[in-house]
């Protein structure tokens, strides 16, 4: 061993002084869409004693080879993979966690990084460390993880081709390590094993209703667009026509967004945008998005009716999850949620935080003009009282239009919106957007303040970082200056997600599903309303660590048209999805019937 | 683990207690600031203050302190004022130009935008002639901008400024870091001072 890599190892062992094992691992697996991953193969390497265990399938037995009690730390790529092969094994989850992954991006998260990106071999690539043949990496990947390696490769083959792995993690280790600030690094290691639980656990899916729909979509597409299309009058066959779609909005006095060269603005976002604020734009969106984007066949669900993806932790500048808009049932199609429906004997809750971005803000800033408007259970009601749009016993219900526009300008911030968008969102002249955010400059001074604080703060130091330091750095071109502004109340809102993922998976809760800033839970009906209490309780405490002592309200409504504690043989459903919904199933139904 | 002795004194096996090794995941010690205070160091600068009357839309209010006495020129090509420094000059120019030389107070005044001007306010007559309507008018609503927002506006059929007040807004301005009042002078005035009869606004003025 050379000098330099004597030093190197003696660097790592330094750091990692109080644990007894430090164990570099990888693990192979094969994987089908929606369905748990069957592991193949794994190696684990000891540092301390040099030891490695190569272990193929059918001789993992009923432990791992090392200690995964908090005398040992286990550091690999992307660690959900290994801890869901540890799940498949029945093997101890590991209570000391070092995903490289997750210390990379948070190294280079907002600054360039190689044409591999993230990947094991990007970040090798970044650190000028050889790796393995990316083009041989692909086609070993794609074998082992289809399956389809018998005849292909030997068990050699794939235990080398795994420890090639385990071998690239070890130099990458030491070239990493005085970097890494490893007690938040191992709080990131302990959410991946979290992340590990909700992949690993799914979310129930209506799977006959699913196949009905994945049978009967091609048929019903034309169908769909003609039935939803006869209150708008914008398509022509499966084409949307902008010209007609525009005499639509003139009819209905809708202002909509334009692009620089005139044309309206038909971005997914856009309409999600305008749907919250002009409902009857809902159904065309939810179409739109469905006809472009919604490949049913994507959707992956398991043998067991489980949706399953990767969560892609940590994939988003802000740290937040980054799921396949595709496979995941929580992406862009609202109304495809009505397929999440508890099994036999079971119930499932959507559990979230009330008005989490604007709590952080008001909690963060230390604005108490902000806290006493969150803390009243309608911040935007208390914003029209605050700024003197409403008066002091003005209701939801006697100042329905001014609590609207309250609430539009509140979003509009938290969205980074300047004063012409807000203008289009509200439909009013520029100077009454204008007026509405000095309104909110006024009344949450110190917000802005702190605010202004955190852009300087990420410009002066070229770095910002959340409570538990996931780090945007600058430098990596141009930054836009509102994805700065917001940067710390959405990173830190990831944070609390993480929290909230750890605590209540190790409480044995059974988490099918981050969104956002809620949670999908599953369990049996005699356990589901402690377990909503588990759910609620870890959320606060999440809250609470996050915010420095103050507490987030959390909600699961029971009751109403769209409750959020849903039995079995109820389904799950959006208010947002309900309409598309409800069309569908019924061109289904007629199209059973005529079949 | 080891036993604790007969004389229970706590201490297992001779030694005493270790301590609890601190728990590596307390979120609270865990926690980073996210107060971004560091950034406290950076002002804001005021590096441009116009001097102007408040417009008839703004609503204003007058520093409480922040004010001084000057001599100005108006240069009514532009309406531009220019600052004549010197008492012997300010004299000699109120002799070769009897009338222009007029003296005011500056005030400090923001509106609800934060944005900062000084106003103008014409003084009474020292030879105690009786002053117009209008600039009674001004100078009282100065007076009384310094503890309320309000807003001014010219009405000519009564020769006077009107003054609207908005007594339901309770918030106080926000005044930026002040710098000494030659400073805020340098910044509004800058090149427009005259010190001596060689201006090119004198020499129009006397004809040269």
């Amino acid at each position: 061993m050379s000098i330099r890599k004597s030093l190197a190892v003696m660097a790592v062992l330094l750091k990692l002084a109080r644990f007894r094992q430090i164990v570099v691992e990888d693990t192979e697996f094969e994987s089908a869409p929606g369905e748990r991953q069957k592991p193949v193969c794994g190696v684990f390497k000891e540092l301390r004693t040099g030891r490695v265990h190569r272990i193929f399938r059918g001789d993992f037995g009923k432990h791992p080879p090392f200690s995964t009690g908090p005398d040992a730390v286990h550091i690999a790529y992307y660690t959900s993979a290994e801890w869901g092969s540890y799940r498949a094994l029945g093997w101890p989850m590991p209570e000391r966690v070092l995903d490289l992954f997750t210390e990379f991006r948070n190294r280079t998260n907002g600054l360039p990084t190689t044409a591999g990106g993230a990947s094991l071999l990007g970040a090798l690539a970044y650190f000028r460390i050889a790796g393995i043949d990316p083009i041989e990496k692909a086609s070993m990947q794609e074998a082992i993880g289809s399956g389809t390696w018998r005849g292909r490769y030997s068990k050699t083959d794939i235990l080398d081709y795994c420890q090639a792995d385990v071998l690239a993690l070890e130099r990458l280790l030491p070239v990493m390590l005085p970097e890494i600030d490893l007690p938040r690094a191992l709080l990131r290691g302990r959410y991946m094993v979290a992340a590990s639980a909700m992949e690993w656990n799914g979310v129930p899916v209506d799977v006959p209703t699913l196949d009905r729909l994945r049978k009967g979509w091609g048929d019903i597409q034309d169908q769909l667009i003609a039935d939803i299309d006869r209150d708008f009058g914008v398509y022509e066959g499966r084409s949307f026509r902008s010209d007609r779609f525009a005499e639509w909005l003139i009819k209905e006095g809708i202002p909509w967004p334009r692009l620089e060269d005139g044309h309206l603005d038909l971005e997914d976002d856009t309409f999600r945008q305008m749907a919250k604020s002009y409902p009857a734009v809902s159904p065309l969106r939810e179409l739109r998005s469905s006809l472009s984007e919604l490949r049913l066949n994507d959707l992956a669900v398991g043998s067991d009716g489980r949706n399953r993806c990767v969560l892609s932790a940590f994939r988003a500048r802000t740290g937040r999850n980054q799921p396949s808009n595709s496979k995941f049932i929580f992406g862009p199609s609202v109304w495809i949620r009505g397929l999440i429906k508890p099994p036999p004997g079971y119930g499932i809750a959507y559990v979230d935080w009330s008005s989490q971005e604007f709590g952080i803000a008001a909690y963060l800033s230390g604005d108490a003009n902000m806290i006493v408007a969150y803390n009243s259970g309608d911040p935007y009601l208390a914003f029209g009282k605050q700024a003197g749009l409403i008066p002091g016993d003005g209701t939801k219900a006697t100042h329905k239009a001014e609590r609207e526009l309250c609430k539009q300008c509140i979003l509009g911030v938290q969205y980074g919106m300047g004063e012409e968008s807000l203008a289009v969102r509200i439909d009013q002249p520029v100077i009454a957007a204008r007026e509405l955010l000095r309104l909110h400059h006024e009344t949450y001074a110190k917000f802005w303040r702190w605010s202004d604080n955190a852009v300087n703060t990420a410009m002066l130091e070229s770095v910002i970082g959340t409570r538990y330091g996931w780090t945007l750095h600058i430098g990596g071109g141009f930054i836009n200056p509102r994805s700065l502004r917001n940067y710390p109340v959405q990173a830190n809102a990831a944070e609390m997600m993480r929290v909230a993922a750890i605590l209540a998976t190790e409480r044995g809760v059974e988490v099918c599903a981050p969104v956002h800033d809620a949670f999908l839970i599953c369990a049996p009906l005699d356990r589901l309303d402690a377990d909503i209490a588990k759910m609620r309780q870890a959320m606060i405490e999440a809250s609470r660590a996050v915010l420095n002592g103050f507490e987030l309200r959390v909600d699961c409504d029971e009751g109403g048209e769209f409750p959020h504690v849903i039995r079995y043989p109820h389904r799950f459903m959006d208010e947002r999805g309900i309409v598309m919904w409800d069309r569908v199933l019924a061109l289904l139904a007629r199209k059973r019937v005529k079949a | 683990m080891g036993q604790q002795n007969g004389k229970g004194n706590g201490k297992l096996n001779g030694k005493p207690p270790e301590p609890a090794a601190p728990d590596p995941f307390d979120l609270e010690a865990l926690g980073l600031p996210q107060d971004f205070e560091s950034a406290g160091v950076v002002k804001k600068i005021l590096n441009t203050l116009p001097v102007r009357k408040p417009t008839r839309q703004e609503f204003v209010r007058v520093h409480p302190t922040i004010r001084g006495v000057v001599a100005l020129i108006e240069d009514k090509a532009d309406r531009s004022e220019y600052i004549v420094s010197g008492k012997p000059f300010i004299k000699a120019v109120n002799e070769a130009l009897p009338g222009e030389v007029i003296s005011k107070v500056l005030y400090l005044t923001v509106n609800r935008q934060g944005v900062c001007f000084l106003w103008p306010v014409r003084l009474p007559d020292p030879n105690g002639r009786p002053e117009s309507d209008w600039h009674r008018s001004q100078r009282e609503a100065a007076v009384m901008a310094e503890t309320t927002w309000l807003r001014v506006a010219a009405n000519m059929s009564l020769g006077a400024y009107d003054i609207t007040i908005a007594p339901k807004i309770k918030t106080e301005p926000a005044w930026p870091d002040i710098v000494e009042w030659k400073e805020l002078l340098r910044t509004a005035f800058r090149a427009r001072l005259i010190t001596d009869f060689k201006h090119p606004l004198i020499r129009n003025l006397t004809g040269e």
